[in-house]
């Protein structure tokens, strides 16, 4: 009985945040934040901003295709479109293991989809944590900003500046 | 093939030859001595039958005339009575010289004299005849002298001749007879001498082979005595141990005896343990039994825990399944409200109260990940502890098996030792009757073992008189050997 208690509280709380998310004002997007979703590769963490991106997609199958680049993966069909498909961990200097099952939808003409494996959650980084950054590895050399996910530190990958090496 | 004759045959062939030889000697000596004595005899009873018959016939002639003259003068009928006693005594000597007669010059003076005296006796008659008739006594006494006087004469000539070649005859037989028994007395001699000389060769030879055998026989005696002397020590010496060791076994046998009966106690007490451990062992299978059926029980329930503990594992994969579904839908709602909120952020101004939705939208996917995480952690908790209970219902129930199995081993083994335990209290029974008629045997063989060795004492003893007489024996075989060869 005694565990039972937590449980039940537990759904009493939600079911309380949940009806309170209708019975408080709107609450717009806040300046301060910027809204991100976290990622891991290996043993790393990693957040996109959702304003680099066009959408988020899961379970898409990826056709491989021959072609010279080795963070190639492939195409993908998404809503009536062809995406071309590169490996974000093979992009940041991981090894690509080959069972991405996430694509983060970018490109502005043609539609590219970056695919990593691990899909954290939405986490709101502030923006003052944005910043430019060039540093040695290759994991940094595309971050545009750290963020804290759980009790890690993670980096914000700048998706213009790999779409832009993606080009060249 | 040369014949092996026995001593006895030897000696009986010998013997026998002499005796044939004695036998045969007596007989040729009782036939010739018989001879002579018969011949003798028979020259001396006939010869002198024939000279008395001769004498008697002279004497009846005399007679004859005598009686004839006294009749003449007397005429007395006496005379004539006399006359013919005469006649006929004088026939009776001729009926007797004639069956002794056995020459021929014999029966010729026999027929001579027969004749002259017939003629005397017809002379006499007719004399006799004459005078009765009535000759006178002178006319019959002329004719007397003329006639029957020279006839008595001729008579008398004739008998005289015949007796002397009678004596001369008698000589001649006499010295015949002689020859003969000479005769006889050198054949017996000579047979005597031959038998001599046989029987000295029989006798030589009997004794080369007497001395041969006896000798050789001696000299077996000898060596055999030897040996048999050699034996007997070692039978002397041998019964001697052989009662040493006779007590040795009767006092080991004694000793037997007193551990055979401590056997036959220990048995029995053995055989009552026995029974009591078949008692014990009875109630331990029936114990056994029950237990096993305890352990099918135990069994059939964790079986049927095993069982209910696979249905709440697989219910709770399914749950599983259900809580993968909402965490996907869950997931997929977070990215429908990313989604919604990057279109909203590009639909400018127009899109922010979308924004807000997608906001809360993702909000909810949140906490709706958040709370699967949490299912998925207790259904993960659940399966874990299902799987644990499985698996440790299911090293139960495969020990429960395990122990099931060695528990119907161990009733298996329990009924085999209820079985030996039965078997080794009868066994034990056996033993004890076994040992009570071991320790009976022991008793009768300790007897017997008591006999045996006054058997082996008295065996010792007689060993010694063995001993003693082969010794005896050894001396008389070397006497014996003595006796048969002087240089042995």
């Amino acid at each position: 009985m005694t565990q039972e208690n937590p449980r039940i509280q537990k759904v009493q709380a939600l079911k309380e945040e949940f009806d309170a998310a209708f019975a408080l004002p709107m609450k717009f997007e806040r300046e301060t934040e910027e809204k991100c979703f976290a990622l891991q590769i290996d043993e790393d963490v990693f957040a996109i901003r959702f304003s680099q991106i066009r959408g988020l997609e899961s379970g898409r199958k990826i056709t491989s295709f021959p072609y010279g680049k080795s963070e190639f993966l492939g195409l993908a069909g998404i809503n009536g479109k062809v995406a071309s498909v590169y490996s974000l961990e093979s992009l940041l200097g991981y090894k690509d293991k080959k069972n991405a099952r996430w694509l983060a939808l970018c490109g502005n003409k043609e539609l590219l989809a970056l695919a990593f494996d691990k899909f954290l959650g939405y986490v709101a980084v502030p923006r003052s944590d944005l910043f430019q950054t060039n540093q040695g590895t290759k994991q940094r050399e595309y971050a545009s900003g750290v963020f804290h996910y759980a009790s890690k530190i993670g980096f914000i990958v700048d998706i213009e500046s790999l779409l832009a090496r993606l080009k060249t | 093939m040369e014949r092996n004759w026995t001593l006895g045959q030897k000696l009986g062939f010998s013997f026998g030859i002499m005796v044939v030889f004695i036998g045969v000697l007596s007989t040729v000596a009782f036939f010739t001595l018989r001879q002579v004595i018969a011949d003798k005899d028979r020259v001396i009873a006939m010869n002198a039958q024939m000279r008395i018959e001769t004498e008697l016939l002279a004497g009846k002639s005399d007679e004859i005339v005598s009686h004839f003259q006294t009749y003449l003068i007397k005429k007395d009928a006496q005379y004539e009575e006399g006359l013919d006693a005469s006649y006929n005594d004088v026939k009776k000597s001729f009926a007797t010289m004639d069956a002794i007669a056995d020459s021929d010059y014999e029966k010729t003076t026999i027929t001579k004299v027969k004749d002259v005296f017939l003629k005397m006796v017809e002379a006499v008659r007719n004399l006799q005849l004459s005078y009765k008739n009535g000759a006178t006594f002178e006319q019959v006494s002329a004719k007397m002298k003329e006639d029957i006087i020279v006839k008595a004469d001729v008579l008398d000539s004739v008998l005289g001749e015949f007796a002397k070649r009678e004596q001369e005859n008698l000589i001649t037989a006499k010295a015949a007879s002689t020859d003969v028994a000479n005769t006889a007395n050198w054949i017996v001699f000579l047979v005597g001498i031959f038998g001599f000389v046989l029987a000295g060769f029989f006798a030589f030879g009997l004794t080369r082979a007497l001395n041969k055998q006896i000798g050789s026989a001696v000299q077996h005696i000898q060596s055999s005595s030897t040996e048999l002397q050699s034996a007997a020590n070692q039978q002397t010496s041998g019964t001697r141990e052989q009662v040493t060791s006779m007590n040795e076994i009767s006092t080991t046998i004694k000793e037997l005896l007193a551990t055979s009966r401590q056997i036959a106690e220990s048995a029995q007490h053995v055989s009552h343990i026995a029974e009591d451990t078949a008692s014990s062992a009875r109630n331990g299978d029936l114990i056994v039994q029950r237990t096993q059926e305890s352990m099918q029980t135990i069994k059939r329930q964790v079986d049927l825990i095993v069982t209910h503990m696979l249905d709440l594992g697989k219910k709770s994969q399914q749950a599983g399944g259900i809580l993968e579904i909402i965490n996907e839908l869950a997931e997929q709602t977070n990215i429908l409200s990313i989604n919604a909120t990057i279109e909203a952020a590009g639909a400018g101004e127009m899109g922010k109260r979308f924004v807000v939705v997608a906001d809360e939208i993702r909000k909810l996917a949140d906490r709706v990940a958040g709370s699967t995480k949490d299912i998925r952690t207790l259904i993960d908790d659940i399966r874990s502890a299902v799987n644990t209970t499985i698996m440790a219902t299911e090293g139960g129930s495969k020990a429960v098996d395990a122990g099931a199995k060695q528990f119907s081993e161990v009733t298996v083994s329990f009924t085999q030792i209820v079985e030996l335990v039965k078997t080794t209290t009868e066994a034990a029974r056996e033993i004890e009757l076994s040992t009570k008629q071991q320790s009976t045997s022991v008793e009768q063989v300790s007897s017997a073992m008591t006999t045996i060795a006054q058997t082996a004492k008295e065996s010792e003893t007689s060993s010694n008189q063995t001993l003693q007489t082969v010794s005896e024996l050894t001396s008389l075989s070397k006497a014996l050997a003595r006796l048969v060869q002087a240089q042995a």
